[in-house]
């Protein structure tokens, strides 16, 4: 359409072009006086506010609009004013009970041909729908974000407890709150207990609830307020969000937010806490997996070591009962057979008595722990002479106490080290020399067996790996010595770290 | 080569991995004139190298044993020495271990809590080809005949267990045999039942203590 550059003939009334212009277009359009009264309004503030244009017109916003939009609307009109300067606005309204909506305005001064305002203009666009759309998708950026942060997490650690704690801060990041817990249902399977729990500072305390039994049933409850809520010292909860924890289709646990708001948490935001209950119940049932992992192998392992002992128990009885019958049956014809006998028997059943001890710290830990140190390598020598026909020479030095972990190291690596000659070594004599002093503990084992060669046998064979891994928890240097041939010798120092601070 | 079974001394061959156990049956055989001690192994291996230098009548060998164990020790021998007869001796409980000795071919199947009087008596009777079996060995026999895995589980239900003594949780198992999880559960809820345990962990234990998938 061709737009004549003359004024055309026919003339026009400026009220009706500007109020048909007004009609018809798109945006809330109005212009208001100084006092903030409305001259002309656009026809959506009919679609907007639900209000028709005449029965706005000569009013106020807060003559005719609620007082929270019509706060907003009067404060900008002020700074138009005041400012006499063109300016945008962001408005969003929340009501209650109505959905929040946005309008991108921009405000400015009409002016007379002398230059002074005489009416504000506005014009705005319900910018709702954009909002919306990008608030949803921070929402959905952060969510994403918190379960790849928690997700990382549950990769990295097997410490059930640091992933509970990095899912309730990253809850924090998506569903806001004042105070959250991680409850898990107790073995007995009728009550939960609180595992983990946060809270921001500054709010309502959780503690009442740290030392609470809660009963399975009332948990589920979080329409309205469960009883354990209710305890003495929570009163200052008004609405929670609960989510279960799951796993193998048993209830196992329960994510809850807590607020001091009453009716504060929306349906989309459990629905997003539900993601995290998901990962908790991965979280719980790794960490389960590997705790049963751990007793399995701990049990397989006290299994084998019982059934070794019970075994050269037995052979060593067997082996004693024998002789005891063979003896005297052959007294008068071999007398010097029966000497040596008589020694071996004795050897037998003291190596017998030995070993039913060590089995006896095997399935007692506590016996580990408590006896000294020397008395335990001791029954670990006699048992390694009762078994076999090793020549076991014997030195200990000083009786005192050692931290627990000190004195499990030793013995394990003395007990492996045995065990070792008699399945490996071949040897005909050991010698064992412990000494228990306050600045230096040394345990020294040589045997005289075919040896090996240590370049060539690979650290993780025949547990050298574990000896060296059980010296470096304790921080004691293991020395291990061998040539093919020429024997081997272990030597274990630890140096006490008490006696060195006293001096 | 009946006629030479009839000379006087046996001659026998120990075959223990347990110093003592050696020496003290070493002194037990001195005991009866009948009876010779020709040689000593202390492992399957070497007993079967020994076998060909010594040629002895009888070998008296423990089961268990490093290298090469009783059972592999006996097929062996008994395969390239049929001669050779062989008392498995051990100090082990073991169901299986009975059967698989005999079917290696032990003549017979003896505890260690045998008196030597009768441990006497079984080696002649070995050498004449009579077989001796402990009061626990037949048990074993008895016990591994009647009642195969004496817990009362069935086919699916064994598998399933085996799968949890690996270490599977339930949508593993579920996954690996190709059924829906809610079975599985069932499944396990069942074997719990059946052993008489409270817990995964307890039905893992049994199975490895019963050494059902040993």
């Amino acid at each position: 359409m061709n737009i004549p550059a003359s004024r055309p003939a026919y003339p026009l009334d400026n009220d009706i072009l500007l109020q048909g212009i007004l009609d018809h277009t798109p945006a809330f359009i109005y212009i208001k006086d100084l006092q903030s009264r409305y001259i002309l309004t656009s026809r959506m503030s009919e679609l907007v506010f639900n209000i028709k244009n005449e029965d706005i017109q000569g009013k106020t916003p807060h003559e005719v609009l609620p007082k929270e939009i019509a706060d907003i609307f009067e404060g900008h009109d002020q700074v138009v004013v005041a400012t006499d300067s063109v300016q945008e606005f962001e408005e969003t309204f929340c009501r209650p009970g109505h959905p929040p909506f946005t309008l991108l305005t921009v405000l400015f001064p009409l002016r007379r041909a002398t230059g002074e305002s005489y009416a504000v203009c506005g014009i705005s666009t319900d910018i709702t729908a954009r909002k919306q759309a990008e608030f949803a998708e921070h929402e959905q950026r952060t969510l994403a974000e918190a379960l790849a942060d928690t997700a990382a997490t549950l990769n990295s650690t097997l410490d059930i407890n640091e992933v509970l704690d990095r899912i309730l801060t990253n809850v924090e990041r998506v569903v806001p709150h004042d105070a959250a817990a991680i409850l898990l249902v107790g073995e007995d399977r009728k009550t939960a207990h609180v595992a983990r729990h946060k809270k921001r500072p500054g709010t309502g305390e959780v503690q009442p609830l740290l030392s609470a039994q809660i009963p399975l049933e009332d948990m589920h409850r979080t329409n309205d307020l469960p009883l354990w809520m209710k305890a003495k010292g929570m009163e200052w909860v008004r609405s929670i969000a609960g989510a279960p924890i799951v796993f193998d289709d048993q209830l196992i646990g329960y994510i809850y937010l807590m607020s001091a708001a009453p009716n504060f948490f929306q349906p989309a935001q459990i629905e997003r806490l539900r993601a995290f209950a998901n990962q908790a119940s991965i979280a719980i049932r790794n960490a389960r997996l590997y705790e049963q992992a751990q007793e399995l192998a701990a049990f397989k392992e006290r299994q084998r070591l019982a059934r070794e002992m019970h075994d050269a128990v037995s052979q060593s009885l067997f082996s004693a009962t024998v002789m005891a019958e063979t003896l005297p049956r052959i007294w008068n014809r071999s007398p010097e057979t029966v000497k040596e006998g008589l020694v071996e028997l004795q050897k037998l059943t003291r190596g017998a008595l030995a070993e039913m001890r060590n089995l006896l710290v095997e399935l007692r830990p506590k016996a580990l722990i408590n006896a000294d140190l020397g008395d335990l390598i001791r029954q670990l020598a006699d048992g390694l002479a009762g078994r076999t026909q090793v020549v076991v020479e014997l030195k200990l030095e000083g009786r005192r106490p050692l931290p627990a972990e000190v004195q499990t190291a030793f013995f394990r690596i003395a007990q492996e080290t045995l065990n070792n000659i008699v399945k490996h070594a071949r040897a005909s004599r050991v010698l064992i020399a412990f000494n228990n002093q306050p600045q230096r503990v040394s345990l020294f084992i040589r045997d005289n067996g075919c040896g090996f060669d240590i370049e060539a046998v690979p650290p993780d064979r025949l547990g050298l790996k574990i000896l060296q891994e059980r010296a470096a928890a304790i921080g004691a240097v293991l020395e291990i010595n061998s040539q093919l041939g020429e024997g081997t010798t272990l030597g274990l120092h630890w140096e006490n770290p008490q006696s060195q601070v006293v001096l | 080569m009946s006629p030479t079974r009839s000379r006087q001394t046996i001659r026998v061959l120990l075959v223990d991995d347990h110093d003592m156990v050696r020496r003290g049956l070493s002194v037990f055989l001195q005991a009866f004139d009948d009876l010779e001690l020709i040689g000593e192994a202390r492992d399957g291996f070497e007993a079967l190298s020994l076998c060909g230098q010594l040629k002895p009548d009888v070998i008296l060998m423990d089961m268990v044993m490093p290298r090469m164990n009783g059972v592999e020790a006996a097929g062996m021998i008994t395969k390239k020495y049929p001669d050779i007869r062989i008392i498995a001796i051990t100090s082990f409980e073991d169901d299986q271990m009975v059967k698989a000795a005999l079917q290696a071919g032990a003549t017979s199947y003896l505890h260690k809590n045998v008196s030597i009087d009768e441990l006497g008596e079984a080696i002649r009777k070995a050498w004449a080809g009579i077989p001796t079996l402990s009061t626990e060995a037949a048990q074993a026999l008895i016990h591994s005949a009647t009642t195969p895995t004496n817990t009362g589980l069935t086919n699916r239900e064994l598998e399933v267990l085996h799968l949890m003594v690996a270490g599977q949780n339930n949508p593993e198992i579920a996954a690996a045999l190709g059924v829906s999880r809610s079975t599985i559960k069932t499944h396990v809820s069942n074997i719990l039942a059946k052993l008489g345990v409270s817990s995964r962990l307890e039905a893992v234990k049994f199975a490895l203590e019963r050494r059902l998938f040993a």
